[in-house]
């Protein structure tokens, strides 16, 4: 064992422990020279320990109110802040104490990644169901989840729009306007972005159905598109305040609010004759169940979506929710009515994912293809 | 005689600094690397090889270290004199430039490059002057370029800076009185004393380049076999659960930059033991 | 100032005036491209709807919980990497052994890392899927998603610095003082407090300060590992980012630049002492 020792006022040795005198005074062995001094106090081990000590006390969760932790993906901020408000409301006026919710929000896939690592969410509310079949695939809920809850336990939808500079100087209408000559596409890179599936497949069903090649049509449209931005926001930033692209293809819930917060005056949104239909799904993760008041709590909260306040929340949000019994015929009234196909039509996520967007799937071949 | 490993030496504390070395290293740095080098060990070296051995993924890692390599050069340059400029003349502003030198590392990395693309965009006020010349910044090669310089800045001023602040003017005086010229002693005299700080801030630097992500994508556009980053490639791989894959990519630029780094370090012990400082 | 337009009689130890404003111009205008415009950029954002507005969302309670967040972190990472840094560089450079250029290298590792690899190997260690995670999380001690994970991944970008800054300038100084003080009867920690310390202080400040800017403000390893719940586990870069993707930017750049500006108040300690111990610079430099 090393020490270091106090020989005089000033000097001070370290080596190997030889012997330990009976007043507390160590004798050390240099390798050369044998010292005999009071031991010093292990500081580094003692500022090693204190700190770690400092960080799990930190750490530790104080016990407060019954918490609930909702991992969300990247658009649903606004929403779940005002579903948060509601749903803590009403659950105060039933009796209860006043719980405590998180929410965490990123992309859909990191965020399912983060709860398969040990984030303990009860309830997740990603973009994709297949991010949430991952989950399952590691144990932490089970298989069926999907049918646990009604609509494919989607409590509101959405879909891919147009959002194009004011006036729509390109005469942009439609899917096959994209691929005019000197029109610029900018959405978010389908590989890093959850919403930037869903455009591309838009495109997809939208060539099916008009007589195309789909795969042709989307490699065309991929060669219009100058910027691949990570995420749906940078997509977003990149087309209104960088000025680049003549169409942006975002979420219907986007565009509203990026007409919203940018400049009503400066974009229109487009609604094309083909979309799709997104169907973000809610789950209640098992394995992050602690006690039998937060499962109360946490299927409490899923309920509260479906519900009609919930719904209306939803609607006002600029998502497409299904009871609109409560909510203001002006929200509900701004979704035209489109031609939308599911997740289905392409044999589900499972098929669809590694097929489209896998390594080496169809999208990569856009690129690696020339 | 093979040289003993390590040299006698009066000076104390080997054993507690070397100690504490040891056991940082292994804490923060060989355990977090070591699973990474056990994920792909358990993958399977061949694997890792056809992981890596792309068309795409060598396309993206040259990127990478071509521009990392480019802006690791003009910080050599620029830093150097910005650490002369600063350590050495008085002039109005300067408190301003030096406490500015350290920002590119207090932006988080996604407000630099928000900001950088705002102002290299077609329409930002860089990128409107750029366009005029018939440039385009923002969404290139270019662009990537001034991200990776702006993360890069602080190293090299920041090393060389305290070594100016070191020299000792009788060093230069003696240059002078033995009938050198300004140019020859810095030349001659200066610059070989700033080498060893500069080239670690280079050597730095490049590594950071290398590893930049967050305001490298806002403004690269990044297209695949174009403007794509190998740590974009990384986040893809991850983003498809593929933690082999990523891990393959991670290993792939961890072995590149580190036999940089060595390489750079071996460079840099041999001349100073060719000087004769240690 | 003084020195450009006063002195018609030049020291043998310094450039002609032209050149001198040659270089400052340079370094001007460089500086200015690359890092005061985008600065510039950044407070005008924070500040396009005005101060009040700027101030207002910088007292909403999550951006408190995350400055108190940012503070903590860099308060635990950066004196760790200090300490780790003097203990490494005092070990290159007064001992000669076999392996050094390695070390220095390993020690330069956390740099070649992304930061987002960074976040993937502290995941891989201490997720829960990890066997030594999985162990700490069945004991109670969650490192991923909650402090101790975020002050790892920081202390993990920032662990070289100190070390890097130290190293060069304790080279250019060689051994020689120190011997001659051990000659002389002092014990280890004395040379080291009195004749070392002095020696690498300013090196060791600006270790610190990049250690804490860049502690401050890393956002790809921390952002893996950190879990991204609003008010807890969310630091103040990653509360930038989450408010610029709710359109609230005028809401993140204020964030930023209060980042820019806590960041430097280190630098303003840095003038401080430049200013107190103007003299003993002085001696260094002109004597």
């Amino acid at each position: 064992m090393f020490r270091t020792i106090k020989v005089t006022e000033h000097i001070f040795a370290q080596g190997a422990v030889v012997n330990e005198l009976p007043d507390g005074r160590l004798e050390i062995s240099t390798g050369r020279q044998v010292h005999v001094g009071w031991p010093v106090p292990r500081i580094v081990r003692g500022v090693v320990a204190s700190a770690l000590a400092a960080l799990l006390i930190a750490a530790t969760p104080q016990a407060e109110a019954e918490t609930l932790l909702n991992v969300s993906y990247d658009p649903t901020r606004e929403l779940y802040r005002e579903v948060n408000e509601a749903f803590t409301a009403q659950w105060l006026a039933a009796g209860h104490e006043a719980p405590q919710i998180e929410t965490s929000h990123g992309g859909s896939g990191a965020q399912a990644r983060a709860v398969i690592d040990g984030l303990s969410a009860q309830v997740v509310t990603l973009a994709l169901a297949s991010d949430i079949d991952k989950i399952a695939k590691a144990g932490k809920l089970p298989e069926d989840w999907q049918a646990k809850l009604p609509h494919n336990s989607s409590p509101y939808t959405s879909t891919i729009v147009f959002l194009v500079r004011e006036g729509n100087p390109k005469g942009v209408k439609d899917w096959g306007d994209l691929v005019a000559d000197g029109v610029e596409v900018i959405t978010p890179n389908p590989k890093t972005s959850g919403g930037a599936r869903w455009n591309y497949l838009a495109a997809w069903a939208w060539a099916e159905k008009n007589g195309q090649d789909p795969k042709t049509f989307v490699g065309d449209l991929f060669k219009h598109v100058p910027v691949l931005d990570s995420g749906a926001r940078g997509a977003t930033t990149t087309f209104a305040q960088r000025g680049i692209g003549d169409v942006l293809l975002a979420w219907e819930n986007e565009a509203h609010l990026a007409l919203k917060e940018l400049g009503e005056d400066q974009f229109d949104i487009v609604v094309p004759s083909v979309s799709v239909l997104a169907e973000p799904p809610v789950a209640l993760v098992e394995g992050n169940i602690g006690s039998d008041t937060q499962r109360e709590l946490a299927t409490a909260y899923l309920d509260f979506l479906y519900s009609p306040e919930g719904q209306a929340i939803a609607f006002r949000n600029f998502y497409r929710a299904w009871d609109s019994s409560l909510a203001d015929p002006a929200d509900v009234a701004r979704f035209p009515k489109l031609d939308l196909v599911d997740i289905a039509h392409f044999g589900g996520w499972a098929k669809a994912q590694p097929e489209h967007f896998g390594d080496g799937g169809i999208f990569d071949q856009i690129y690696t293809a020339k | 005689m093979a040289r003993p490993f390590i040299q006698r030496s009066p000076m104390p504390g080997l054993g507690l600094s070397m100690g504490i070395t040891v056991t940082m290293l292994s804490l923060v740095v060989f355990l977090p690397i070591g699973a990474l080098l056990m994920k792909g060990a358990s993958f399977g070296v061949f694997n890792v090889w056809e992981a890596v051995n792309r068309e795409r993924v060598w396309a993206a890692l040259l990127l990478s270290f071509r521009m990392s390599l480019l802006a690791a050069l003009v910080n050599l340059v620029f830093g150097v004199l910005l650490a002369w400029v600063l350590a050495r003349y008085r002039f109005p502003g300067r408190r301003i430039l030096d406490a500015a030198v350290d920002l590119p590392f207090a932006l988080p990395t996604a407000v630099a490059g928000i900001a950088l693309t705002a102002l290299y965009a077609p329409n930002g006020l860089f990128g409107s002057l750029a366009k005029e010349v018939g440039l385009r910044i923002a969404y290139t090669q270019w662009g990537i370029l001034i991200a990776l310089i702006f993360v890069g800045l602080p190293f090299v001023t920041r090393t060389v800076q305290p070594v100016v602040e070191e020299i000792e003017r009788e060093v230069e005086e003696a240059s002078a009185t033995l009938g050198a010229t300004r140019l020859h002693t810095l030349r001659r005299v200066i610059l070989p004393m700033l080498m060893p700080a500069t080239l670690t801030g280079f050597a730095l630097a490049l590594a950071r380049a290398v590893g930049e992500y967050g305001s490298v994508i806002f403004i690269a556009g990044n297209l695949p076999l174009q403007t794509e980053i190998a740590p974009l490639l990384i986040v893809i791989k991850l983003e498809e659960f593929d933690y082999d894959g990523a891990a393959s990519i991670g290993i792939a630029m961890l072995v590149i930059s580190f036999s940089m780094l060595f390489a750079i370090n071996l460079i840099q012990i041999w001349s100073r033991r060719r000087i004769g400082h240690v | 100032m003084s020195d450009i337009t006063q002195s018609r009689f030049r020291p043998a130890t310094t450039e002609a005036p032209a050149a001198r404003l040659v270089l400052i111009l340079l370094a001007v205008a460089g500086l200015g491209v690359l890092v005061l415009a985008p600065l510039a950029t950044v407070f005008a954002e924070a500040l396009a709807k005005g101060v009040g507005a700027a101030l207002h969302s910088l007292t909403a309670p999550d951006a408190w919980s995350a400055i108190r967040l940012t503070l903590i972190v860099a308060g635990c990472a950066v004196p760790l990497s200090a300490g780790f840094g003097i203990a490494a560089a005092w070990l290159v450079t007064k001992f000669s052994f076999r392996g050094k250029a390695l070390l220095i290298t390993l020690i330069d590792l956390p740099f070649s890392v992304s930061p987002v690899v960074a976040g993937l190997c502290i995941v891989l260690t201490f997720g829960a899927n990890a066997t030594l995670g999985g162990w700490l999380v069945a004991n109670g001690w969650p490192i991923v998603f909650a402090l101790p994970g975020i002050v790892l991944a920081t202390l993990f970008v920032t662990f070289p610095f100190v070390a890097r800054e130290l190293i060069p300038v304790m080279i250019e100084q060689g051994r020689v003082e120190e011997e001659a003080a051990l000659t002389l009867g002092a014990g280890g920690w004395r040379v080291f407090l009195t004749v070392t310390l002095p020696n690498i202080r300013w090196a060791l400040l600006y270790g610190v300060l990049l250690a804490n800017a860049r502690a401050m403000g890393e956002f790809g390893a921390v952002a893996v590992v950190s879990g991204k719940i609003r008010g807890q586990t969310a630091t103040m870069p990653i509360t930038i980012e989450m408010l610029y993707n709710e359109y609230l930017s005028v809401a993140a750049f204020s964030m930023a630049a209060l980042l820019a500006v806590l960041a430097l108040v280190t630098l303003c300690l840095k003038s401080a002492l430049e200013w107190r111990y103007a003299d003993q610079l002085a001696a260094t430099h002109r004597h």
